[in-house]
């Protein structure tokens, strides 16, 4: 068998046609995924009585079942309960709520463990000039926290852009599903397959670069911690 | 004037406080000396409202606060109105020298930025640091921090001054310059509470020294007189140990 180099070439276009699909999923799941685990790190952390314990299970739940039984159980199994919901809610739309609470779990465990990291001296020096509890949170607290985060949650930030390729299993026609599609009509699949490949490296290569500029970044203006 | 009464404070079993009344007036600098262990700092903590007393009570001027049912408006109240230097410095690694000290100006006092920025200025020429304003505090010594450390403080203009042990930490050489800085602070009459095992410091700048043991004031009276005649026993074994270290 011959590797056909022109096939690729071919399918470059197609490819970065669809990566718009991916990095919107990706943009849109990080963002909110983000936010969500803010919320969920600073709650658990805090240990505010009975929402700690559930987002401790909430954690642990997303952390600890695979994603496309968790795709699958919301999509197949969950949506078709609210028969006013099935069409409404497209696959994107599904794959996006999922991919965000998945993440979130993943984010909010980096983001407490930085917050744990932080010395405690710093809370207690801003509680003592009068600051309120949420103030030195997010005065002094979580920006610290974030630049000792700034590694682990990029991990995750990369492993969203990666995850998507299995949301074409609830039909998100993506880069994956793409490759497969086009693989399986010229019976090329290493070409479709090597190509894909390319561009999600090219992604989350980007996204290391990205990554590097802002730890020199956050390392220039946020100072040394400790 | 500030009134202490009868504060008691435990840690579980463990009782770390026990009745401690005190009243210091205004412009007073108190020196809190005695074995590790006995709850000075706790005590600092406790005005400071970091750790919440179990009984007792806080006034300061005409604000009484009782510490058996505190309120959160009350520890917030006496937050604003104390200060706490502590031993480990603890500025804000996120912000520069500058604006460690203009943070609690603009969040709590609500003043404008470039009034905060005005008085900050003024703090760090008396502190002898304005040369560092757009240091992060990771480029100081120790020394440095912690002079920061009682700028941040004294910008506030606290009704007290709290200082926990404040040159434990240092490096022997660093620790005069903060020394130096809280006999500064005792001639312009500000009003300080210091726990320090520097016991010939305790003696030159205050006006008062209370020996402290088992969550108890065993002694109290004029800086020369416990330190160069101490009339309790155990003040005495103390003072005759840490002499002759």
């Amino acid at each position: 068998m011959n590797f056909d180099f022109e096939f690729i070439v071919r399918l470059i276009p197609i490819m970065l046609k669809y990566s718009t699909v991916t990095i919107k999923l990706s943009c849109l799941a990080i963002l909110i995924g983000f936010t969500i685990s803010f919320f969920v790190a600073i709650i658990v952390y805090t240990n505010i009585p009975i929402l700690s314990k559930i987002f401790k299970i909430y954690i642990s739940f997303f952390r600890g079942t695979p994603l496309m039984a968790q795709l699958f159980c919301f999509y197949f199994g969950i949506i078709p309960l609210f028969p006013d919901f099935v069409l409404k809610i497209s696959s994107f739309q599904a794959a996006l709520v999922i991919l965000s609470l998945a993440s979130s779990a993943y984010m909010a465990e980096s983001l407490r463990a930085a917050i744990s990291s932080i010395h405690r001296g710093q809370m207690e020096a801003a509680q003592s000039i009068g600051m309120t509890y949420m103030q030195a949170m997010f005065r002094i607290i979580l920006p610290q926290a974030i630049k000792v985060a700034i590694p682990t949650l990029f991990s995750s930030f990369i492993n969203i852009v990666k995850d998507t390729s299995l949301v074409f299993a609830i039909g998100v026609k993506e880069m994956m599903a793409t490759a497969q599609l086009e693989g399986a009509s010229g019976y090329r699949y290493l070409e479709a397959y090597i190509c894909v490949l390319f561009v999600y490296w090219a992604i989350t290569s980007v996204m290391g670069y990205a990554q590097k500029h802002i730890e020199v970044k956050l390392g220039k203006s946020v100072g040394e911690i400790n | 004037m500030i009134k202490l009464k009868n504060i008691h404070k435990a840690f579980g079993n463990l009782e770390v406080i026990k009745g401690i009344d005190l009243d210091i007036s205004n412009g007073e600098v108190i020196s809190i000396i005695g074995p590790s262990g006995t709850g000075k700092s706790t005590l600092l903590r406790c005005i400071n409202c970091l750790e919440v007393a179990d009984r007792g009570g806080i006034q300061i001027e005409d604000f009484a606060v009782n510490l058996d049912n505190i309120t959160k408006h009350d520890k917030l109240w006496l937050r604003r109105n104390t200060a706490m230097v502590f031993q480990g410095f603890y500025l804000f690694n996120n912000k520069t020298v500058l604006k460690n000290i203009t943070e609690g100006l603009i969040v709590v006092k609500k003043m404008k930025k470039s009034e905060a920025e005005k008085k900050a200025l003024k703090i760090l020429k008396q502190v002898g640091l304005l040369e560092k304003k757009d240091s992060y505090p990771s480029s100081l010594s120790g020394g440095q921090k912690q002079r920061v450390a009682i700028g941040r403080a004294l910008a506030l203009d606290p009704k007290i001054l709290l200082f926990d042990e404040p040159t434990s930490a240092l490096d022997p050489e660093l620790v005069n310059e903060v020394l130096v800085l809280i006999k500064e602070l005792a001639k312009q009459k500000k009003t300080m509470l210091i726990v320090t095992h520097e016991i010939n410091f305790a003696r030159n700048v205050s006006d008062r020294v209370c020996f402290m043991e088992q969550g108890m004031i065993l002694e109290q009276g004029p800086a020369k007189e416990v330190i160069d005649n101490p009339k309790n026993e155990r003040t005495s074994q103390f003072l005759n140990v840490v002499r002759h270290r």
